[in-house]
């Protein structure tokens, strides 16, 4: 009895499971063109369903008021998703048909939602990449076409307790060589580690990875067909890294999850960070605006042999192949690309503008901060945009671990890395 | 004198008695002590962050008890638009999805147990299997059956998948099979039917079941993430988990206060729920267990 009820339970989950895999989209592939059907330059018309991610999508209606404003004929509804889990909620609406006109996309995302054949790609002279900061236009890029236009960006910097800084009298680092002891110098001065620095959680990558960078280590050959991890300059940059860690300059136990460090900064037992521009609201949060105002300093990240090079990510829009309203979606986005609207956008919501020429004035232009992150951008860079550089990460993520907890030299380190990155692909 | 001495002599016996009892007691106490403060703990941080300032949440070292307590993080919370509509959607579909568990799979449950029909062991195999099958594996192809019929972004996309569960299907049959051939017997041949039957003699034997099915449909519904995430593509049809996702979890930072207090108003009418059924939840679980 129970013999055949479990056959059968059997037999019924198998059928089950065939019926299910046989439901998946199958027209994946991007198709041959390098660039979509263009658009006239007429104002835009119809009903424009978006989707925007988080503060975003809740602040996105302000702007589309305008764009309705100045486009009578065009209504824009905004529906505001969360940042959990949204790439899920986009690949299921792919995978049925049952998509918005467009979506914002989180920058190292492009390539997943580009590889499933869900994307337009962008229309020829729709916006000129070269008016966008290279890491973010080159964030857009999958398989040689465009498939997203930039919107706004974030870097990454060097966040410092200046009172404690000039209590020990020193400047911030322009270089690697000035690093190390600038970091002593601030633990002198009363804090127990010098910078924080991420030690395996999610996307420690972000933070390691430029300082391969730094040392002049491109991770992946020119013609985006193979990574290249096991390299002289790679070495060097991971080296560096863990050189933090041994000196006891960085706790081999970082941080792991959101928000945890921001206490810690406060109190003055870790006297650096490496965080993007979200930071001054996490500081202000945990501290105040008088801690903010007097004892946070930010400096670009200093520079090694290469460069300062940083992570770039940011946000961007796409356009669904099963978009009602194309015309009109792309119209939308090409007006949030334009200067103007990129500082209205500033104003409104704090992101720091994708267009470089939107930084010319106003607050962007003269604020020190600002021109901290302005500096970073122009050296900043995306990861590779392959299909599979999510699972490339979880694989950084796991050895740098191991190469910051002293489980593994950076060489043998990067020596695995090498060999589980080959053996993944770029999914060309 | 004799009196006193009886009575030193029993207070003695049970001193003795305590004494003998004691350090088992003690441990006993100690154990669940132990075990209680692990399972409050987070439930009073929750409580008591969500009436802390943002600072006070992430302080280090950490702060238990507020020390400027403020409704302000759930001020922010209610000043949200739609909040309340977010409260009455989760409301609704966890609501309409217990009441259709309750009958559905009660139905389903008395028609595997007691009735005799074609098919009937490959039905009751297809149900188990479907218990088998993790949840992730059949999202997409559910969600593109959902949008096929035209149900995305309606009430009825939200509650329909799971308006009967498998779960609730296999709870019922388990219980139901044991309640006794005879009654049902007497019942027929006293001339009653199947649905007379269904309703009148098995139905009311099955309050700790259906208790326990409905807390954890409750528990399901209230809590699920993923579905009213992807089926609900405009904000209205938004429930408050994926609400409170969307106020709190940024990109690169999480509003603490919010999420805290978020939670607790998430989390309240559970555990209300759960005081109420309590009784029931309990043999409920006990009796399903021993099948």
């Amino acid at each position: 009895m129970f013999t055949s009820r479990g056959a059968n339970a059997l037999a019924g989950g198998l059928a089950v499971a065939l019926l299910l895999t046989g439901c998946g989209r199958s027209d994946t592939g991007p198709a041959a063109a390098a660039a979509g059907a263009p658009v006239d330059t007429k104002a835009a018309g119809g009903t424009i369903t978006v989707w925007a991610m988080g503060t975003e999508g809740e602040l996105l209606p302000k702007l589309a008021d305008q764009f309705s404003k100045e486009n009578p004929d065009a209504k824009v509804e905004v529906t505001a998703v969360p940042w959990q889990d949204y790439a899920k909620k986009v690949q299921t609406a792919i995978a049925s048909g049952d998509t918005p006109d467009a979506t914002m996309v989180g920058a190292v995302d492009l390539a997943a939602f580009a590889s499933t054949g869900g994307l337009e790609k962008v229309p020829s002279d729709l916006v000129d990449p070269g008016v966008f900061y290279p890491g973010a236009a080159d964030s857009t890029k999958f398989e040689g076409a465009e498939y997203g236009v930039p919107w706004y960006v974030e870097t990454r910097s060097l966040f410092y307790r200046k009172d404690l800084a000039e209590a020990a009298g020193v400047a911030a680092p322009k270089t690697w060589d000035e690093y190390g002891p600038f970091l002593t110098a601030l633990q002198k001065h009363g804090a127990k580690w010098g910078l924080a620095l991420p030690t395996g959680a999610p996307s420690t990558w972000q933070t390691v990875v430029p300082f391969l960078w730094q040392a002049g280590a491109e991770i992946m050959s020119s013609d985006g067909k193979k990574f290249t991890f096991d390299t002289p300059e790679a070495r060097k940059g991971l080296e560096f890294y863990r050189q933090f860690i041994s000196s006891k300059t960085s706790n081999p136990n970082g941080p792991v999850s959101l928000g945890e460090i921001e206490p810690q900064f406060v109190a003055g037992s870790t006297a650096a960070l490496i965080s993007g521009p979200w930071e001054e609201g996490l500081l202000k949060s945990a501290g105040g605006q008088s801690f903010l105002d007097g004892k946070v300093g930010i400096a670009p990240l200093p520079a090694g042999p290469k460069s300062n090079a940083s992570y770039i990510g940011g946000g961007q829009w796409s356009v669904f192949k099963d978009a009602k309203n194309r015309d009109g979606a792309w119209k939308f986005i090409r007006w949030m690309a334009t200067p103007e609207v990129q500082k209205t956008w500033y104003t409104v919501s704090g992101d720091l503008p994708a267009v470089q020429s939107a930084w010319n004035e106003g607050k962007l232009a003269t604020d020190p901060t600002l021109a901290v992150f302005r500096t970073q951008l122009k050296t900043a860079q995306s990861g590779p945009n392959t299909t599979t550089w999510r699972q490339v990460t979880a694989v950084l993520d796991a050895e740098f671990e191991k190469v910051a907890k002293g489980v593994s030299s950076p060489e043998a380190a990067l020596q695995e890395i090498q060999k589980r990155a080959a053996a993944i692909g770029t999914g060309q | 004198m004799t009196a006193t001495t009886v009575s030193t002599v029993a207070s003695a016996s049970g001193v003795k008695a305590a004494t003998r009892l004691r350090p088992a007691r003690i441990l006993l106490y100690g154990a669940l002590a132990l075990g209680l403060v692990a399972t409050l703990a987070p439930f009073a941080w929750m409580f008591l962050g969500s009436i802390k300032p943002t600072g006070e949440i992430v302080a280090n070292p950490s702060v238990w008890l507020p020390r400027s307590p403020t409704f302000g993080n759930f001020q922010q919370l209610l000043s949200k638009q739609n909040f309340a509509l977010y409260f009455f959607n989760s409301t609704l579909v966890a609501v309409t999805c217990v009441a259709g568990n309750l009958l559905f799979s009660s139905m389903a449950g008395y028609a595997f147990a007691k009735l005799e029909f074609a098919g009937k062991r490959l039905l009751f195999g297809l149900v188990l299997a479907m218990l088998i099958i993790p949840g992730v594996t059949t999202f997409v192809p559910l969600f593109v059956l959902v949008s096929n019929l035209g149900l995305s972004n309606s009430y009825l996309g939200l509650i329909l998948p799971f308006v009967v569960t498998p779960l609730g299907v296999f709870l019922m049959r388990q219980f139901i099979n044991d309640v006794p051939d005879s009654l049902v017997e007497a019942a027929r041949l006293d001339g009653a039917g199947d649905a007379r039957i269904f309703l009148r003699v098995v139905l009311p034997l099955c309050r700790p079941p259906l208790a326990t099915l409905a807390i954890l449909t409750f528990l399901a519904q209230w809590n699920n993430f993923l579905w009213p995430l992807v089926i609900a593509q405009t904000e209205d049809h938004y429930t408050l988990p994926v609400a409170l996702a969307l106020f709190s979890v940024g990109a690169n930072g999480t509003n603490y206060g919010l999420l805290l207090s978020g939670a607790v108003t998430v989390v309240t009418p559970i555990v209300l729920l759960f005081l109420v059924l309590q009784k029931q939840f309990i043999q409920g679980i006990a009796n399903t267990g021993l099948k």
